[in-house]
Parts: structure tokens; sequence; C-alpha cells
């Protein structure tokens, strides 16, 4: 240990003693934070909205102060459109990587890179977006390239088997990851045989999909009236629009986006999946919640993040800062479209396990017993509106703010107003709000970990010890 | 000689004051005309030796503060693995003037977001803020500078916290670990860089309140940490503020530096270790690094680029697109960081996972011949060019960030290391004398099996084909 530190390690030790000492005789001496200044307006930058001829949306947000642009090609073609072909919508984004409009994959690589940027498609549930940032002077350039690859891509037969054999690798680890074993158990028992509640596929299911089937998911999910592009940053807005209209806006107009919307099933109910001699049990617990579209999901999600969203919130408090039950214990609200739900979330020492789920319905029902404090709340609040400014602060925050409108088909003043509704949540909503939607005996479990060490805890806990089978 | 030089300029203990630019309001964040950064860096040291780093940004009402202290996981205590961060989780236990969870509620509750993060050469601790609560969030930094609850409950507490972070990010996934804190484990000779960084589970559960009392005294002192605010402040009056919270903190004597060089490798070095959990191979290399701010050191950096940095990348088009070896191929130089933000011996890592059914070895084989074309060959000026254009579009981001965490750990790294933040402003130019040749060298010179450690992961039920360990694990 070096300790070379004499008289100023004194000096504090003594100064330290002396606010311990005062702390426990009075609290008078003990220095408060100083409050801040006023704070400083923000508002939302403009953007603005176009519809090409052939029926494909554009939102154009001028903004920032570094020379970048960010250019998304959002189109509604996701696993919800995949049937039962599991990750053939990843597939069709893989394939889309291997070049497009004649040029090889090489080459498409290269030429984003010279723009500074990258080509990313990402697929989610209902979105298949195709992407890149990179410098500003490229915008129209980049414009032209992104649509090449949505409207043109290659779909080489000879890169199918290749992807596959990387997507069945990344499957393989996928099963040995306890949060994603968790997911999918969680998912399937509330979404059920819905989309939404197939998170991973069967080997066979994999290795089921051949040439004609991605061909056919791109022909008939790919289109303009189901794509809508975002341009955030500093771009030439004319030179961006033309390279719009001479490229994704001659695009066929194909199928209009259609969505299906799940039955959510409840509980009681509980899995257990073993993982023997697994240190930790990965802990999954929730129910259906109201969705964004709802009136009162602006206030549930204020009720969230007090309870469980963020280090300062009353689950991490409990289970981490004063139990050590674990890293992290969260909550937070996951938001398909209409079929949202509520989820701690936690990844706790085995020996805990039925403790830390104990402790976790204890805080659910002391917020619905007590109202919290006007301060908590207000500290809540203040997170939440200084965390928007935040997110509204970048190019992609902006244009996940608007798409997120978009995707769930919101006003803008979900935005505009969103301060200054979170300020008007009282403290006994909180609580109604935690009553009506955090129901236990409505809760689905979910805890991967070593069974045999697991099971005897979880038969303990009153809500779930009947669904615990031996 | 880090120590060496501190001791020096505290002794000249002016207030040392070097403003880079006259910065204006709403300036853009970028030069377009020069295509460079040129970023508002306000330089300064109080008389107790504290670095002070003030970058504004008025254009919206937010602003990080930043503490970075020059103590990492490299030179913690020899018996105590791990120290360097569950000290940092000490950090957010409350002092005697904010209770225990008292620092995370005051960022949160001024609709802040915070973290902080131990790495080789440094603990950092930064929050971004509504730009009005700055003057809150120096008085919080100066807090926990001057004295902390390190008592014995918040100790073993925090102890259960580090082992189940351990756990959760280690012990209980596949590839925990791999290659993040293996490879400096099995590459590296010298203890400081090769020790479990995350801390042996038994270690964390020895440390002592006496202990952390002394790491403490000692290390989180003005004279070896630096304040960095950037954003929307106004510079003259934050670092007034800066002056009446930690201008009164004292000073604290440094231990002697300790001897954190690794002996040159002269043969290369190959292990393996069996993961129960994995259910594939993977694969991992790594190479020594020239020394940091050397004409290699850039070179190696667009090496890097060129190598193992995007889809367009060497490795990536050969042992991905072209064999089909992997998914991806991932690494970089300090794969905890960057290539900036350490101060020592350090690894360049490519690793990736693979099937049963392609020995290891024909993938060395394959990346071997990658770096032999460059060798033999050279690079391209267009790569050279596709390099550097990587590089700036980085270094925009930094200033277009909403939290800027990514901005102010650089210009806290260059006060750190460099004294000079404001080379944050000349980091483009540094690159501007590497040619194809310096590459070309670089490759043939640091590149080679002598100066690299293979370490392969198996699963449990795999039969051995593998390079056999030659070796202990440090």
């Amino acid at each position: 240990m070096p300790r070379s530190v004499v008289a100023n390690a004194a000096a504090r030790t003594v100064a330290s003693l002396l606010g311990a000492l005062l702390l426990v005789s009075s609290a008078v001496a003990v220095e408060t934070p100083p409050p801040g200044g006023e704070p400083r307006p923000f508002e939302l930058p403009d953007h603005e909205t176009l519809k090409l001829d052939n029926g494909l949306d554009v939102t154009l947000i001028p903004f920032g102060r570094v020379p970048k642009v960010s250019v998304v090609i959002a189109v509604a073609a996701g696993n919800l459109h995949e049937g039962e072909q599991t990750w053939l919508a990843d597939i069709t984004g893989d394939l889309m990587q291997e070049g497009a409009g004649g040029k090889s994959a090489a080459a498409v690589a290269e030429t984003f890179a010279d723009m500074g940027g990258a080509l990313g498609i990402g697929v989610g549930m209902e979105r298949t977006s195709i992407s890149a940032s990179g410098l500003a002077e490229f915008a129209p350039a980049m414009v032209r390239e992104l649509a090449a690859v949505v409207m043109s891509p290659n779909l080489p037969d000879d890169q199918l088997a290749r992807i596959r054999a990387d997507r069945l690798r990344q499957l393989s680890v996928s099963r040995t990851q306890p949060r994603t074993q968790a997911s999918a158990a969680f998912n399937a028992l509330l979404y059920g045989d819905h989309a939404y509640g197939r998170v991973l596929p069967t080997d066979e299911q994999l290795n089921s999909i051949t040439m004609d089937d991605v061909r056919e998911f791109y022909g008939s999910n790919f289109g303009a009236l189901r794509t809508r592009v975002y341009i955030a940053g500093l771009f030439d807005r004319d030179a961006v629009v033309d390279a719009l209209q001479s490229t994704l806006g001659t695009w066929k107009p194909g199928l209009p986006p259609s969505r299906d919307i799940p039955a959510m099933a409840s509980g009681p109910v509980v899995k257990l999946i073993d993982r023997p001699d697994a240190p930790q049990s990965t802990v999954y617990l929730g129910l259906a919640s109201p969705d964004p579209s709802q009136d009162d999901f602006l206030a549930f999600s204020v009720m969230n993040t007090l309870l469980g969203g963020n280090l300062s919130s009353r689950l991490s408090v409990n289970l981490r800062e004063n139990k050590g039950y674990t890293y992290s214990a969260r909550s937070n609200v996951s938001t398909n479209y209409r079929a949202s739900f509520w989820r701690f979330n936690s990844d706790v020492t085995s020996e805990n396990t039925g403790d830390a789920i104990r402790e976790a319905l204890f805080e659910v029902r002391r917020l619905q017993d007590e109202p919290p404090s006007d301060a908590e709340l207000t500290g809540t609040k203040n997170y939440l509106a200084g965390n928007f400014v935040m997110g509204n602060a970048t190019r992609g925050g902006l244009i996940g703010q608007l798409a997120y409108l978009d995707y769930h088909e919101l006003p803008l003043e979900r935005l505009t107003q969103f301060v200054q509704s979170v300020h008007e949540v009282d403290p006994d909503t909180i609580s109604e709000l935690a009553r009506r939607y955090l129901r236990p005996e409505k809760m689905v479990l979910v805890v991967v970990g070593d069974i045999d060490l697991v099971r005897e805890q979880l038969k303990e806990i009153s809500e779930f010890q009947e669904f615990v089978a031996d | 000689m880090r120590r060496a030089r501190l001791t020096l300029l505290l002794a000249a203990a002016a207030f040392i004051s070097a403003c880079q630019t006259a910065p204006v309001d709403e300036a853009p964040a970028v030069d377009t005309g020069a295509g460079s950064l040129n970023l508002p860096v306000h330089y300064h040291r109080l008389d107790n030796g504290l670095r002070v780093v003030i970058s504004e940004d008025r254009s919206v009402p937010v602003a990080t503060v930043a503490v970075y202290y020059q103590i990492g996981f490299r030179i913690e205590p020899r018996d105590r693995t791990g120290f360097a961060h569950l000290f940092e989780h000490m950090m957010f236990q409350g002092t005697p003037n904010l209770g225990k969870n008292g620092y995370a509620t005051l960022v949160q509750s001024n609709g802040g977001t915070m973290n902080g993060s131990t790495r080789f050469d440094f603990t950092n601790y930064f929050a971004a803020v509504p730009s009005h609560k700055v003057e809150t969030m120096l008085w919080a930094e100066a807090d926990r500078m001057r004295a902390l609850s390190i008592t014995g409950e918040n100790l073993k507490n925090q102890q259960e916290v580090v082992k189940n972070e351990v756990r959760v990010n280690v012990l209980n996934r596949p590839y925990g670990g791999f290659p993040w804190l293996d490879m400096p484990q099995y590459a590296n000779e010298n203890w400081y860089n090769a020790h479990n960084f995350y801390g042996d589970l038994e270690d964390v559960d020895a440390a002592t309140v006496e202990e952390m009392q002394a790491f403490f005294d000692t290390y989180y002192a003005p004279n070896n940490a630096v304040v960095v605010v950037a954003g929307d402040v106004e510079p003259d009056g934050t670092l007034k503020l800066i002056e009446r919270y930690f201008g009164n903190l004292e000073p604290a004597p440094q231990g002697p530096e300790a001897d954190i060089s690794e002996p040159p490798q002269t043969a290369e070095k190959r292990f393996s270790k069996v993961d129960p959990l994995a259910p594939r191979p993977a694969l991992g290399l790594a190479y020594h690094m020239p020394e940091r701010g050397s004409p290699e050191y850039f070179a190696m950096i667009l090496l890097d680029m060129i190598l193992l940095q995007g889809d367009d990348s060497r490795l990536t088009r050969s042992l991905v697109k072209t064999h089909g070896y992997a998914q991806s191929v991932f690494g970089g130089i300090n794969i905890l960081g960057n290539a900036y933000n350490y101060n020592g011996p350090m690894l360049w890592t490519a690793a990736l996972i693979h099937d049963p059914q392609v020995p290891a070895d024909r993938i060395v084989g394959t990346l071997d011949e990658e770096i032999q074309r460059i060798i033999d060959d050279g690079v391209t000026d267009a790569e050279l060019a596709r390099a550097r254009t990587k590089m700036r579009s980085g270094l925009y981001d930094l200033a277009g960030s909403a939290t800027r965490f990514g901005l102010v750990d650089l210009l806290a790294v260059f006060a750190l290391f460099d004294d000079d933040p404001s080379r944050i402003n000349r980091l483009e130019g540094e690159f501007s004398s590497v040619t194809p040749e310096l590459v070309r060298e670089t490759a043939a010179n640091f590149l080679v099996p002598t100066n690299r450690t293979i370490l392969t992961v198996l699963p449990a039920d795999q039969p051995t084909d593998q390079p056999t360990d030659q070796g202990d694990s440090s």
C-alpha cells in the first residue's frame, strides 16, 4: 500500500471525523449544495416534413454546429412481417449489406467510409433502418447511396450460406446468455405465438430460409408507402431534396404498412430456466402496461422512473445500495406498438433470489400504499426533463424522438409539451397508477438460474408459491 | 517521469493560464474552411496543483462536469486486485455533507445523468446536467474530493455490489472477460499490466476501510486530478467557481512512481482457456503497441482503422466476408477505451468467435497473409485518406455529443498525460506526417508473431486440436 502521505492525511482524517461528529450532534454545520441558477430555455429545433409523389415521407431536421449529417431510411418491414420464418427479416437485412445497384459489397463499404461514415442496417420488430452518418458535405451523395441499398440491393445468392452460418453461430451464443434466455421466455409468455413472442428462431428455421424467401420478403415489404426518411444535421436542403426526388421519389409505392396487434397474456405464471451452478439468477418480472397512445402513459413513465428508472430510484437503492444483492436493479417500459409492458429486471446473487423478488414486490406495494413525497417526485420530474433536453440535443436523438412519434402515431405536442406534462403529474396519481397497473397477481416471472437453489426460495413468495412446481 | 514533471510544475506554483483561443458565442465548433476541429480550450492550474479545463459551447443548455484522477487499476495495490475499481464505487457512497446515495440523487434530481469508470491510468467521474446546475455539481465534486464516508457498512455493501458486477459481466456469461479482461493478463509480463484488474473476488472481499482511506488520501488529491467543464458555461465565471470550491483543498505528496514498463517480447506466446459457458471457440490476438506519441504510434492508429475498423477494413473483408470465419472481427487499441486515453504499455487486439470446424491456426494464417500484404505492398494513398476521413468524422462527433463524455475524456487525458488539453485541436495534424512507408514499416516491426500473444477460448466439450498452453496465465 503506498502510504507516503502524513500531514495531509491526518488533517483530512480530522476533518472527516469532525464531519461525522457534527452529523451526530447536529445537522446545522452540514454544508448543503448550492441550488444553481435559473434554467435557460430550450426549444425543440424545427423540422420540415415532405411527402414525395410516390407517397414516401421525408423529415428534414436542420441542426447542429458540427459539419455532420445523419440519414435514416426507416422501412416498415421487420420481424412482425416475416410470418413463421423467425429472423427472415434479419437475414434479408444482412444480404442488403452485400452490395447494391451492381456495386460490390466492398465498393459500397468504401464509398461510405470515404464519406466519413458506414452503412448500418438495423432490423427490429416493426422496421428495418438503413442508415449512415458522415461528413455534411456528402449529404446528397449519402442519400443516393442509401437509396441504392434500399431500392436495388444485389441480394447475391452466393452469400446466403455464409450469412446463415454466422446467424447460427450467433444463435448458439444467444442461447447461452442468461438475459437473452430470460427475455425470450418472458416475451413468449406475454405474447404467445405472435412475432413479439418469438425472440429466437430454431436452427431448423434458419436452415430452411432460401433466397426465394428473402426476395419474396424484400419484394412484398419494401416500398415507398412503407418508408420515411429522416435527415438531421448541417446539409444543403435543396440538394438533398433533389437527391431524394431523383432516387427514392421514383421508387414503386408497394403495399401500405400493416401491423398485427397481439393479445397479451397475464399471470400469475412462473417460468424457471435451469442454469446449473450459476452464481446469479436473472430475474424478469412484469406485465402488460399502458402504451404510448394512452392518456396515462406519460404519468406511468414518471412512476416507472421513480420506482426503477435510474441509480437513485427505489428499486436500485433498495436492492443494490442497501442489500447488495445485485449490480443493477431497474424497471423499464417496453413500447411495442399498442402492446407495451412494464418489467423489473435484475441479476441477483443466487442465494438472494427470493429475497430480491420479495423486495421488488415490497417496493411496488409501498408505492401503491403511500404517494411519494413532493421532493422525491420533483427530483424524478427534473431527471426526466433534463434528460429530455439531452435526448433532443443530438442528430440521432432528434431523429429517434420524431421517429417514435411517427411509429406510435402521436401528435408533435407529445414532444413540445413533454416537460410541462411531466411537471403536472401529482403524487396521488403515481400511487393510483401503481395500484391500477402493477398488480403482482397478474405478473409474469422468469428466473434463469440454478433452479435447485432457487426453487425453495421461490416457494416462500406468496404470489408465486403455488406456481412453482417441483 | 510523470510524477517528476508534476513536482516541477507544483514548485513553479504559479497560476498558469493558457487560453488557446478567443471563443465567440455560437461560433461553429469546426472551422469548416480548414475542415478541422477548433474548440475553445481554457487551461489553468490552481495553486494546489488542480488542473482545470473549460470548453464552452452555448448551443444547448447542457454542461458536463468531469473529474479525472490520475490513478488507474494498473498501479493499484499488489495484493488487492480490483481495488481501484472498488474504490470508484466508494466515491458514490456519500460524504459527511451528502448522505449515502446523496451524489447520485443530487445529479439525477437536478436533471442530470452521471457515471464513473476505472481504466488503466485514471479513474473518472462525470455528469451532464442542465447548465444552470454546474455550480451544484462543482460543489459536489469538491465535496467528495475533500472527504468521503468510508464506513465499514458502505464498504461491505459495495463489496457485494462489485462482486455482483463481476458475476454479471464475467462469470455468468459466455466469453465473459474475453478478450478485454483476459488478454492483458496473458500478453503482459509486468504485474502492473498483467493482473486481473476487475479483481479476484477474495481480493475484493479483503479490502479494508483503512486501506480505502489511505488510497483516498493519497490519490484523490487536487494535485493528482483535473476538472473539466464543457458546454453551456461562461469560462471566467466557471473558473471562479472552481477556485471557490476546490481552491482550499490541500495537495497530497505522491509516492514514488511505479515501474510499469513491459520487457520487450521476443517470442510468440500462445495460451488457451476453457470457457464452460461458451458454445463455440473464440480466438484473440494481441500485439504490443508502439510507445504512445511516437511516429509509429500514430501509424498504428491508422493501421487499426485500415485493418480492423469498419466494413471496409481489410480483416473484415478477409476473415468475415471472404472466408466466413466469423460474423465480425472486433477489437482495437486499448479496447477498454480508445487510442488516446492511456499512458503506459498497451495492446492492439483483434478477436472473433468461430466454428469448431475451422482450426484457429487457419484463421491466424489468413490474418498473417493480410498483414504480410501490407508489409510487402504497403497501403494505398486512398486507404490512408479514408482512415483520416474516418478519424475526422469521429472527432466531430465528440464536439456534437449531448453529454460530451467523449470530449471531456480527451480534454482530461491530454491535460493529465500531456499537460496540454488543446492537443485535441491538433490531433488531426499529428497524423499528417504518417506516410504509407511509415505504415508499412510499423506493420513490419510491430505486427509480427514475436510481438504477439494468441489466446484461444475452448468450449468445455471440445476436443483440443488447438494451440497448446505454453505457460501459466500471468
